[in-house]
């Protein structure tokens, strides 16, 4: 399991909350209110006077046709066919349902309109009924200043449940974020205990596999390990050799100095031989003095070369040993290379172990691989 | 045949009447109609809530498409409705929309007083609120021309 990224979790935090901003910004600038004047302003709204000023209008434009229409009431045939219709247009556009139903006035203007419509049909020098007129354009006034009322009355309550509306988004909104924070947060908790828990099991592992000694890996990683490289082999794309060398005269080393200077020449002997080792090269600790090396990827010469300087790094470290014949603590080394063939694990150990016995029978201090005769080691 | 002859009818009193309610335009084509006519040849009817009445009404008159296909013998998609105090209201797609021309109303028949002598309207309010009147733009009152137009 991947260590989750702290950036990455800023980053997605930090994106999360742009877009909570930019959506909560938008949301309380760009509002309704256009939309709902574009409503209540159109030509013929429901709250609107638009028809009853239409109506007004028609009426006012009798007006001037009454004088010719009076002083010349035989001649003005026309003007009198244009007066009717344009009475009738008043009545027909104050005839509304709207209207009639709100305004007590309206019905009466109508029957007062026709009256003026008989007065205007009837012809003759008549006196115009200007009170009724009067009266009529009264109720266009209190049509258009109640319709002009209503309609602000409707825009602001209109404005007041958008703003409600807007603020119940808002909740919403924020109610949403707080959600996605904590979906994050759970989520984030949840990776970073199952990364913890992965690498609290890997460093069991890493502590189960690993010499407490030497710092090396233990004979039970050994055998993971072989295990795992018998399973794969042979495989042409790679080379494997392996190393096992044990310290000279250990018992006695011990018997004259003791084990804690026993322990000390352990972890003085590996981290030499580890210092040569390269990146693709495993150390075990196969059980006492004796310790293995799986080597990856390096041609017959490269680990017989490698076990050389693992010999002088050792002679390098110059340990006092008086039961050693050459004065100082040495190791003796087998090193066996993998054919293109099936092996066990047991095959393999017992292969290097028998050239490391070689090793031993011919003075130990050495380095013994299998294409060496004895006789040359 | 019969149609023929009944729009013959109605061509021959239009003319003998020269009072004319409606004209027809489409192209070079012009036919007149009178408010006789109309009415006499009223063929629908159609009882639903009127938005601008705030009551159930019962319309009469014929629906838009067929009365333009009859009377103009040609499929008419694009009209222009012209009104006696000059309002002008062009339609698109009138043959797939339920429109129609009433001539009465509650059996009497329209005059300007009552947003006649021709009215269009839409049988369908489509979900609308009828007590809306700003959803019914499309309602023409006081036709006197309806123009075929292109689409």
């Amino acid at each position: 399991m991947n260590k989750p990224s702290r950036t990455l979790s800023f980053i997605s935090l930090t994106l999360l909350s742009v877009v909570f901003t930019l959506t909560l910004a938008l949301l309380n600038t760009v509002r309704f209110d256009d939309s709902l004047r574009a409503i209540f302003n159109r030509d013929h709204g429901l709250y609107d006077q638009a028809l009853s000023e239409r109506s007004q209008s028609y009426l006012l434009n009798v007006l001037p046709l009454m004088e010719p229409l009076q002083s010349e009431p035989s001649d003005r045939d026309d003007l009198r066919a244009r007066a009717l219709e344009q009475l009738d247009l008043a009545y027909a556009y104050l005839n509304v349902g709207r209207y009639l139903e709100r305004y007590a006035c309206v019905s009466i203007s109508l029957e007062q309109i026709l009256l003026l419509r008989e007065r205007v049909a009837e012809g003759g020098n008549q006196p115009f009924l200007f009170d009724e007129l009067s009266q009529v354009l009264s109720c266009y006034s209190l049509i258009n200043r109640n319709q002009n009322e209503l309609k602000a009355n409707m825009i602001e309550r209109a404005l007041v449940a958008s703003r409600s509306n807007q603020f119940w988004m808002n909740v919403g909104i924020i109610v949403v974020y707080a959600l996605a924070i904590m979906l994050w947060f759970l989520l984030e908790l949840q990776h970073r205990r199952g990364h913890k828990s992965e690498t609290e099991k890997k460093a069991w592992q890493n502590r189960a596999m690993t010499d407490h000694l030497t710092s090396t890996y233990n004979r039970m990683a050994l055998h993971e390990s072989l295990e795992n490289l018998v399973s794969e082999w042979p495989d042409s794309q790679n080379t494997v050799g392996l190393v096992f060398y044990d310290i000279d005269h250990f018992k006695q080393f011990n018997d004259t100095f003791g084990h804690v200077a026993g322990d000390d020449a352990l972890r003085d002997v590996t981290a030499a031989v580890n210092a040569l080792l390269p990146g693709h090269t495993e150390h075990f600790r196969f059980g006492g003095e004796e310790f293995f090396i799986v080597n990856h990827g390096q041609s017959h010469a490269e680990v017989v070369k490698l076990a050389e300087q693992m010999l002088a790094a050792v002679q390098d470290l110059n340990i006092h040993h008086p039961k050693s014949t050459t004065g100082i603590l040495t190791v003796s080394v087998g090193v066996y290379m993998l054919e293109q063939r099936e092996y066990s694990v047991d095959e393999l150990i017992k292969k290097v172990d028998q050239l490391l016995y070689v090793a031993k029978q011919h003075g130990r201090n050495r380095v013994v691989d299998e294409f060496v005769s004895h006789e040359e080691a | 045949m019969k149609a023929i002859v009944v729009f013959c009818c109605i061509g021959l009193m239009a003319l003998s009447s020269h009072v004319f309610a409606l004209t027809l335009v489409n192209g070079k084509q012009q036919v007149d109609i009178s408010t006789s006519q109309l009415l006499a040849d009223a063929n629908v009817s159609h009882e639903m809530y009127a938005p601008f009445r705030r009551q159930n009404v019962l319309f009469e008159g014929y629906m838009l498409s067929d009365f333009l296909q009859q009377a103009l013998g040609a499929q008419v998609t694009a009209a222009r409705f012209i009104a006696i105090d000059g309002y002008d209201l062009s339609l698109q797609n009138i043959d797939e929309r339920s429109l129609m021309l009433v001539v009465k109303e509650n059996g009497e028949a329209l005059t300007i007083r009552n947003h006649g002598p021709l009215r269009l309207i839409e049988t369908d309010l489509g979900g609308r609120d009828p007590k809306n009147i700003s959803l019914f733009d499309d309602w023409v009152w006081m036709i006197k021309q309806i123009e075929v137009v292109d689409e």
